[in-house]
């Protein structure tokens, strides 16, 4: 430790140790001469025979160095100096390679921690994986579907909460706020005090809510003022991101909300939208009434808890409700009776959840996707910088030759090599780091899932890509290096061969590099080739409709609709009301100056089946409605009547049985016939019973994918909307305009409300927009692989041009050596030209070979795009084609307009 | 004399060496002439002591802290380096001297028997 410490002072007061040596050393040899003297010596002489008897001062001095010095330390400290001057004396060198580091680390490392962010580990906090969520097995519709927790078992579920760490739970909010004249309703979460806790989520600003502040609620709506906490987007929009939002207020349902808390923007639970949460009690509930099982319970295990304790738990929690709810007493013991195997609960950890969630399988898609795109530059990258490490030691030949000569020790060179190596790693480390942070907040912008935790770089990444990098150029560059120590010396000294001779047997290292190279690009620029057409494509699909200034109005009847009376003749008049308001409402639109065109449409759900009058088949089918005439949904969405004809007035009434069906209907249900004059009638999935309603096909029009190429097309038939029923989707209109529709939104509004004040805010959607919203995901990736793309393309191109021009200046003396002994200028650029090829050839084989087998992957990437379209190929094999001749003939013409004597001269 | 050959006898020597040095300022601080100088004499000029294995033997002993070094007036009212033994030095010049009577004892036995 002494040692140490004393090692450590020297280092610092070096100077000072130094001087007191020279003093020392000089004192004593000052005594020596005067004991000389004294003997009797003429002080000349004595002074001599001091000197010789002390010995070697210098050597001493080494020797005292070696005793103070972090021998290690300072060496390398040394290399380091001397690192950085090489840099600085070859900056275009230096940065190419930290360029090309960062590059290939950052856009590495981006992909991989989106991917352990959203896919691998989406849950933030050490304890994610003992989050697990409970709910019961629900009859949706005729279908087990997974559902969550009824009051009831709620209820039970509390009493066995010591069995866990932690409870929590939480329900859709849907409350109801004023904007402008209008009403609209808010999407959040009614969640448990506990619940941010559970989830070890913290809020951006503020708090999240204690234990006893809970919101008393009935029916979803809050009953008393309390606190609020509000998601970023809303923080945004309300309070314009100011930091003095905290104790400010909002109004919801009535009722006045403080701001206690701020959630970060990458906090989207339970869903996308939420924009609130509110604390909350299980609701109120009124004997007699049932409600549905909307409560979502998640638990946090102990740390030994297992799953399979949790399903006796839950069993017995389960069995104990059925026989407290007996199913003949009506209640929820009914409801449970009905389903297949009673009250049953379902359980799967919270991870898995997030996984399943829908279009995760397309964003895995992507993801690996542009990982296998970003492993593929890193090679390049290694290839990249392999080459030019190589490159490089060569043309240092001389000095380290001259080094070694001077017995610096290989061992030392080697470690000098090294330390620029691992000076230009860290560089473009750091550098990566700045390009990771770039690319991952790219990829924030299309990833839509609910997320716990934010887009970050994740350093264990960081650590293995610069790892990777660095570890290249040494590996690939010493190994050669160790040659060159041994056997060049004397020559490259003498400066007599030109290094034809031995740069030979580098070369052919350094050529297969080059082949290596132009294999990966053809490869990777074939997939990326390959996946930016299918993209394209996909992009480009027909849509079945015209978007252009096209909106969309989806009305809202608000309150009046929910309360449905059960009357039928109240029904009847209010179905008779709605459709007067409709049919006014698309007469004023048409009056406005600047429509082109409105109309009708809505939307049916459940699914039903077509019964076939011919063969009784049943095809899965949706309904939907639409105006007739001048307010046709199909005319104003520009939708094209491929057979037959659209509604007329003849077809309105419960009584008529026109319809008019979607292509894809008619060849599912028809195929090869014509569909004009078929039968059909329909019934309820999941039933035998068929409705008594004959419908007879009147026309056929196109197919309509509003949101692109993503949206999964149904056979569709269509009735005139006049006899819809009040329940199922809300009405739309649409509007198309003669310009921008944005600029009638509002007198489209003020109409509604003039034409009925009772409606809500209608929910207005552009339709270009909604196609371009849609398909963000994918302008996303496009854009990301061109990103890629073109940086795949730039490093390959400068990698192997500068590794063959290179490799063709070396050169220089063998080709004036030629020309001075007569050889044509055209015999040997053809020479060079051919030596030139002859890596890049094998090189451009071996890429299509491997592209050919590789590409069978992406298959399910790609979007009526064949893995072995040749377009993308031959384009990469083009480019590579252009580069290497450039990089062969461009330095070789150079090389043969030199007057022969300079070549020979050169180095 | 070959570059490895010395090497060698100073290696054998140098843990000698440092307890002579050491021995010697048991007696009292003392420069590096002055401990060269006194060497020598106790040795009767046999030794061959340069500085070039004093100097390096001082300095090591110094970071491990058996002896410690102050500068002060010498007789000629020169400023000089003063080395003395500290307590650890002391201790170890007890170990090193037992080590060494010890080895004397089997050396010679072994010497004698073998």
């Amino acid at each position: 430790m002494k040692t140490l410490l004393v090692r450590l002072k020297a280092l610092f007061r070096r100077k000072n140790l130094e001087a007191e040596m020279e003093e020392e050393m000089r004192h004593h040899l000052e005594e020596r001469t005067a004991a000389h003297v004294r003997a009797g010596m003429p002080p000349d002489e004595a002074r001599y025979a001091a000197i010789r008897g002390f010995g070697n001062v210098d050597g001493l001095k080494e020797q005292a160095r070696d005793q103070w010095a972090f021998a290690w330390l300072e060496q390398v400290l040394q290399d380091l100096r001397y690192a950085l001057r090489q840099f600085a004396r070859s900056p275009g060198y230096t940065l190419f390679v930290v360029v090309t580091l960062a590059l290939g680390i950052g856009s590495t490392t981006a992909i991989l921690s989106a991917i352990n962010a959203t896919i691998l580990n989406p849950l933030p906090g050490r304890d994610a994986e003992r989050v697990v969520m409970l709910g019961e097995r629900g009859f949706v519709q005729g279908r087990e579907e997974r559902t969550g927790v009824s009051p009831p078992v709620l209820e039970a579920l509390q009493s066995v909460r010591d069995h866990f760490e932690a409870t929590t739970w939480y329900e859709s909010a849907q409350i109801v706020r004023k904007f402008e004249d209008f009403t609209t309703i808010e999407v959040g979460a009614w969640v448990e005090t506990e619940f941010f806790d559970l989830l070890g989520a913290r809020p951006l600003l503020g708090r999240t809510f204690l234990s006893d502040e809970e919101i008393v609620r009935s029916g979803n709506q809050p009953e008393i003022d309390g606190p609020i906490v509000i998601s970023h987007e809303w923080w945004r929009t309300f309070f314009s991101g100011s930091p003095e939002v905290l104790g400010r207020q909002v109004d919801l349902g009535g009722r006045r909300f403080t701001v206690v808390g701020v959630m970060p923007a990458h906090f989207r639970f339970p869903n996308e939208g939420v924009n609130y949460w509110l604390p909350a009690k299980p609701e109120r509930l009124r004997p007699g009434i049932l409600r549905a099982p909307n409560t979502s319970v998640l638990i946090k295990l102990k740390p030994d808890g297992m799953p399979s304790q949790v399903d006796v738990i839950l069993k017995g929690v389960a069995d104990r409700l059925m026989s407290d709810h007996p199913s003949e007493v009506r209640g929820y013991g009914q409801w449970w009776g009905l389903r297949p195997n009673g009250l049953q609960l379902w359980h799967s950890p919270l991870r898995v959840h997030f996984q399943d969630g829908s279009g995760s399988e397309e964003l895995q898609r992507t993801l690996f996707g542009l990982l296998a795109t970003a492993a593929f530059v890193l090679l390049i990258m290694c290839a990249n910088i392999a080459n030019l490490t190589l490159a490089r030691i060569e043309r240092r030949q001389h000095e380290l030759s001259i080094r070694l000569a001077l017995g610096v020790g290989r061992a030392r060179l080697m470690r000098q090599l090294l330390t620029e190596s691992a000076v230009l790693g860290v560089l473009g480390g750091i550098a990566g780091i700045a390009v990771a942070g770039a690319g991952l907040r790219l990829l924030a912008t299309f990833n839509t899932l609910p997320r716990l935790r934010p887009l970050e770089v994740d350093f264990r990444v960081l650590g293995v890509a610069l790892l990777i990098s660095m570890s290249t150029g040494p590996l690939f560059g010493l190994l050669p290096a160790c040659r060159v120590g041994r056997l060049e010396l004397h020559r490259s000294l003498a400066r007599s061969v030109s290094g034809a001779v031995s740069g030979m047997r580098q070369f052919s290292f350094r050529a297969g590099l080059v082949m290596v190279q132009v294999s990966l690009t053809v490869v990777l620029l074939t997939g990326a080739g390959l996946m930016l057409r299918s993209v394209v494509k996909a992009l480009n699909v027909d849509p079945g409709f015209d978007p252009s200034n096209l909106l969309t109005i989806h009305l809202n009847f608000g309150g009046a609709q929910r309360r449905a009376p059960t009357e039928s003749a109240d029904r009847a008049a209010m179905i008779a009301h709605r459709n007067s308001v409709l049919a006014q409402l698309v007469e004023r639109y048409r009056e406005i100056p600047g429509v082109k065109a409105a109309g009708l449409f809505r939307a049916h759900y459940p699914a039903e089946n077509a019964v076939l009058e011919t063969d009784g088949e049943t095809v899965e089918v949706l309904r939907a409605y639409t105006g007739m005439g001048e307010a046709s949904y199909f005319r104003t969405a520009g939708i094209p009547i491929l057979a037959g004809r659209a509604f007329g007035r003849e077809d309105i009434g419960v009584h008529s049985s026109a319809v008019v069906v979607s292509e894809l209907m008619a060849s599912a249900c028809w195929p090869g016939e014509s569909a004009i004059g078929k039968r059909f009638r329909t019934a309820r999935v999941g039933s035998t019973k068929i409705a008594p309603e004959i419908y007879e096909v009147i026309g056929v029009v196109g197919d309509v994918q509003p949101r692109g190429f993503n949206e999964h097309v149904h056979p569709t038939f269509y009735r005139a909307i006049d006899e819809s029923t009040l329940t199922g989707m809300s009405p739309a209109v649409l509007v198309r305009t003669e310009r921008d529709p944005r600029a009638l939104i509002g007198t489209l509004r003020a109409v509604l409300k003039a034409t009925d004040p009772d409606m809500m805010l209608p929910h207005i959607t552009i339709a270009r927009q909604v196609l371009f919203d849609a398909t963000k995901a994918q302008r996303t990736y496009r854009n990301y692989l061109l990103v890629f793309g073109s940086v795949a393309l730039v490093l390959s191109a400068v990698g192997i041009y500068g590794s063959l021009a290179y490799s063709v200046a070396r050169r220089t003396k063998e080709l004036g050596v030629r020309l001075a002994l007569g050889a044509g200028r055209r015999h040997v650029l053809a020479l060079v030209m051919r030596d030139g090829a002859g890596p890049i050839g094998v090189g451009i084989v071996a890429g299509c070979v491997g592209s050919v087998w590789l590409t069978r992957f992406l298959t399910s990437q790609l979007f009526e795009v064949s893995p072995l379209d040749p377009f993308a190929m031959a384009g990469a094999i083009a480019f590579l084609l252009s580069v290497a001749l450039l990089a062969c003939y461009l330095p070789a013409r150079r090389a043969t307009r030199i007057n022969p004597i300079a070549a020979l001269r050169t180095e | 004399m070959s570059k490895e050959g010395t090497m060698s006898k100073i290696d054998l020597l140098q843990g000698t060496l440092d307890m002579l040095i050491l021995r010697v300022l048991a007696r009292g601080e003392m420069h590096g002439w002055g401990i060269v100088d006194r060497l020598s004499q106790l040795s009767k000029n046999s030794l061959k002591l340069g500085e070039g294995s004093v100097y390096p033997s001082l300095y090591r002993m110094e970071t491990k802290g058996w002896i410690k070094a102050e500068w002060a007036q010498s007789d000629n009212n020169r400023k000089a380096k003063y080395y003395s033994l500290t307590r650890a030095g002391r201790a170890q010049l007890e170990v090193e001297q037992q080590n060494w009577d010890q080895l004397s004892v089997i050396i010679a036995a072994v010497m004698r028997n073998a």
